[in-house]
């Protein structure tokens, strides 16, 4: 069987039709399904996984969502899809190996800059034909695999997990549940500087000997509390 | 990923070197020197035959010319009588009644709905041209380029049949032109006031 | 309609095509030359006029502008790199037929019982319409999903700036160069979708169309952005700018109102003022401490009252684009 390479367009002689090739010419590598010669392509990225954290930290705290207090796990990888061109023009996008647990992929193929894969990129192979990748889309052509770069992050907020995926292409962050943030939390020195407050409050209140004692003792305490508190005290 | 970038290529004769002129919207360029036509194919220059029609008039006017058939739901329409008979008209063809019918799209710049009035109306005449022997002559600039002339070609037909069938949707639905023996002709017009004029045709431009 | 600068290859003078030409003529020397890409598409940039620290500067401003000298202050910057977005452009001649089917209504006019005049509207035998189609169009379609980017003005862009053949290499040492994910074929579509699409469809029962376009002027287009990241804390930001224009497009800065002091500890010096006093005192100190709550802050439950005594800072504002 003759295939033809999609990146330099020479034609190999093949065995088989679904095992990995590399062409001896340009070493892409492609596959061949139903005929067609599927190209096997990468974004090109430099893995950053600090990049990445902050990331989802900027995007949950512009959803105004809950952060979390410690850095969580974070799994880099190259994740291949399948990207299709349908007769009609459009294209259809699908994960070709199911993302772990309840990681969320990407909805659309993400805009970055494409290389042929070579043999030394490690890359996670396709366990799932195109056709149960796209059943019933008949049509098909142009039949792509694209290694794209996920960031596959596992965090905890108030001792519940959560999952998100981030894109090494453009920092997009897709996640199908957010902790909330319900904020009923106050920090143990804010805590102690309100009862401290509170008590000599109380106790100024119960031992003052008039109303117009009581109202002057007040107006100093509260004053010393506001100037104690605009100088960091009892700030969680 | 690289692909190939765009580039100029110069406008040379292939045949004499000399440097041709052209207008911008130009697809088919003829040498002042030799009078030889070239278009851009592939990246590069070729050669471009242009066969010259005898007649009288000394401005040559470029169309594009081919023998038609065309597909619709009553089958395969090739030859001139069935095509008359879809246009609706009442013609004495004699000879010209079983032979495929001529199509003429006009090649030079002119508004898209005069374009298809004009290709119509010679169509429908049904012309008979014969080869000149006078060849290399300056023809008009050539502004509509091959790949464009079918869809040219099922509107200028379309245009020609009678309106009962082009407002059937099951007709239009099925409607399809082929061409066979496609080339670049070039027919001679007399001015006659502003306009020109083809005798042969009693055609108008 | 944009303008591509090439050199003469005679001269080696600045020789400028138009968008939708086929050949051009030196200025300088007189010669004429065709232009041609690969397989028909024309590949053109639109270089860059805004340089990094341009960009950077763009994005100040408007955090200045926007949200004040301290909020801009809080963020720092935190690299970018500049990225060559495809769009498809395509211009010509949309050429075909159209064919209609639409409904026709007439006035009928009649007389009731007691002889008072009416008039119905009366369905009347559809019509069925044939039409050529012959308009100029100019059309631009990203060639891929670049919704992270914001909004990008390659049409306006183009039909005003000049641009470059691309040439890959040099370019690619400038920033990072997209590949174009939508083909041809679907931006063809599109654009013969936009060509077909019409205004009036009242009355339209049924619709067939076959149009093409004629004299097609095909180009995929590269315009530049900056790809910003700006950081607070350990929080960061993504950040686009407009390499031409050097306006952002798209950014969210989320701002953090931090509660003013004084309000918690003056309710509570309040409250207990008024119920260390007498009962009376403390039931009108508890609502007029209720009402001030309601007022400054808007809601009055468990979570506001504690948000406000934690001084957890308000949420909500910032800056935001696209």
């Amino acid at each position: 069987m003759t295939a033809k390479c999609p990146q330099c367009g020479f034609r190999a002689d093949l065995l088989t039709e679904t095992t990995y090739h590399t062409c001896s010419q340009c070493s892409a590598v492609y596959r061949v399904y139903q005929g067609q010669s599927i190209s096997e392509q990468y974004f090109r990225h430099e893995p950053e996984e600090s990049l990445a954290w902050g990331a989802l930290l900027g995007f949950l705290d512009t959803e105004g969502a809950c952060a979390p207090s410690r850095p969580g796990e974070i799994a880099f990888t190259y994740h291949p899809f399948w990207l299709a061109d349908r007769a009609d023009g459009s294209t259809l996008f699908k994960a070709a190996v199911s993302l772990p647990d309840s990681f969320q992929p990407p909805p659309s193929p993400p805009a970055g800059d494409l290389e042929f894969s070579k043999n030394d990129i490690s890359s996670s192979k396709s366990s799932i034909d195109p056709e149960d990748a796209f059943p019933g889309a008949a049509g098909l052509k142009r039949l792509r695999l694209l290694q794209v770069p996920l960031y596959l992050i596992s965090y905890e907020v108030a001792r519940e997990k959560y999952q998100a995926t981030v894109s090494g292409c453009t920092w997009q962050v897709y996640a199908s549940r957010l902790p909330e943030d319900n904020g009923i939390h106050i920090s143990l020195p804010r805590l102690t500087f309100l009862a401290v407050y509170l008590t000599v409050l109380i106790i100024a209140g119960l031992l003052a000997p008039t109303i117009i004692w009581r109202f002057g003792i007040f107006v100093v305490i509260l004053l010393a509390a506001w100037a104690l508190e605009r100088y960091g005290f009892g700030r969680g | 990923m690289v692909d190939e970038a765009i580039r100029t290529v110069p406008l040379i004769c292939g045949r004499c070197g000399l440097w041709m002129a052209a207008k911008k919207e130009q697809v088919v360029y003829q040498c002042s020197g030799c009078g030889d036509t070239w278009e851009l194919a592939q990246g590069q220059i070729a050669p471009r035959k242009v066969v010259y029609l005898s007649g009288n008039g000394d401005i040559m006017l470029p169309f594009w010319n081919a023998e038609f058939r065309i597909a619709c739901q009553e089958g395969a329409i090739a030859d001139t009588a069935g095509f008359m008979a879809l246009c609706g008209l009442i013609k004495s063809l004699d000879d010209l009644a079983t032979i495929a019918p001529q199509l003429y799209v006009p090649a030079f710049a002119l508004p898209p709905q005069q374009a298809i009035r004009i290709g119509r109306n010679m169509t429908v005449r049904f012309p008979r041209f014969s080869e000149s022997a006078h060849a290399g002559q300056p023809f008009m600039a050539v502004t509509i380029c091959e790949r464009d002339v079918q869809q040219l070609a099922e509107l200028i037909v379309l245009a020609a049949i009678v309106e009962g069938r082009r407002n059937n949707p099951d007709f239009l639905a099925s409607f399809g032109v082929e061409l066979s023996g496609l080339r670049l002709v070039a027919i001679p017009f007399t001015l006659r006031g502003r306009k020109l004029y083809q005798a042969q045709m009693n055609l108008e431009v | 309609m944009a303008t591509i600068i090439f050199k003469c290859p005679q001269c080696g003078g600045p020789f400028e095509f138009a968008e939708g030409d086929n050949s051009s003529l030196c200025r300088f020397c007189g010669i004429s030359s065709v232009i041609t890409g690969d397989t028909g598409i024309h590949r053109l940039v639109i270089p860059e006029r805004v340089d990094l620290k341009a960009a950077r500067t763009s994005v100040r401003k408007l955090l200045d502008r926007e949200a004040g000298q301290e909020f801009a202050a809080s963020f720092s910057f935190n690299g970018g790199s500049l990225l060559f977005l495809p769009f498809w452009r395509i211009r010509g001649i949309a050429m075909g037929w159209q064919w209609c089917e639409k409904e026709t209504f007439k006035e009928e006019i009649g007389y009731d019982e007691n002889g008072a005049r009416y008039t119905r509207r009366v369905k009347g035998q559809n019509e069925r319409i044939f039409s050529l189609i012959a308009k100029p169009l100019i059309f631009n379609s990203p060639a891929g999903d670049y919704t992270a980017f914001g909004t990008v003005r390659v049409g306006l862009a183009g039909d005003v700036l000049q641009c470059e053949p691309m040439d890959y290499p040099a370019v690619a040492a400038r920033g990072s160069v997209i590949d174009p994910l939508k083909g041809v074929a679907q931006a063809r579509q599109e654009a013969l979708a936009m060509a077909r699409d019409t205004s009036e469809s009242e009355g339209i029962v049924r619709r067939e169309s076959r149009v093409r376009i004629l004299s097609e002027w095909l180009a995929l287009m590269y315009y530049p952005i900056w790809n910003l990241h700006f950081k607070r804390g350990d929080r960061v930001y993504p950040v686009i700018v407009d390499a031409v224009n050097g306006e952002v497009s798209r950014c969210r800065f989320p701002r953090e109102k931090q509660r003013e002091p004084f309000l918690p500890l003056a309710m509570i010096a309040l409250l207990v003022i008024g119920w260390t006093t007498m009962p009376v005192a403390g039931v009108a100190a508890t609502i007029l401490a209720a009402y001030l709550m309601k007022y400054r802050t808007g809601a009055l439950n468990i979570s506001a009252i504690i948000r406000m005594l934690a001084e957890i800072p308000e949420r909500g504002g910032g800056v935001q684009r696209g």
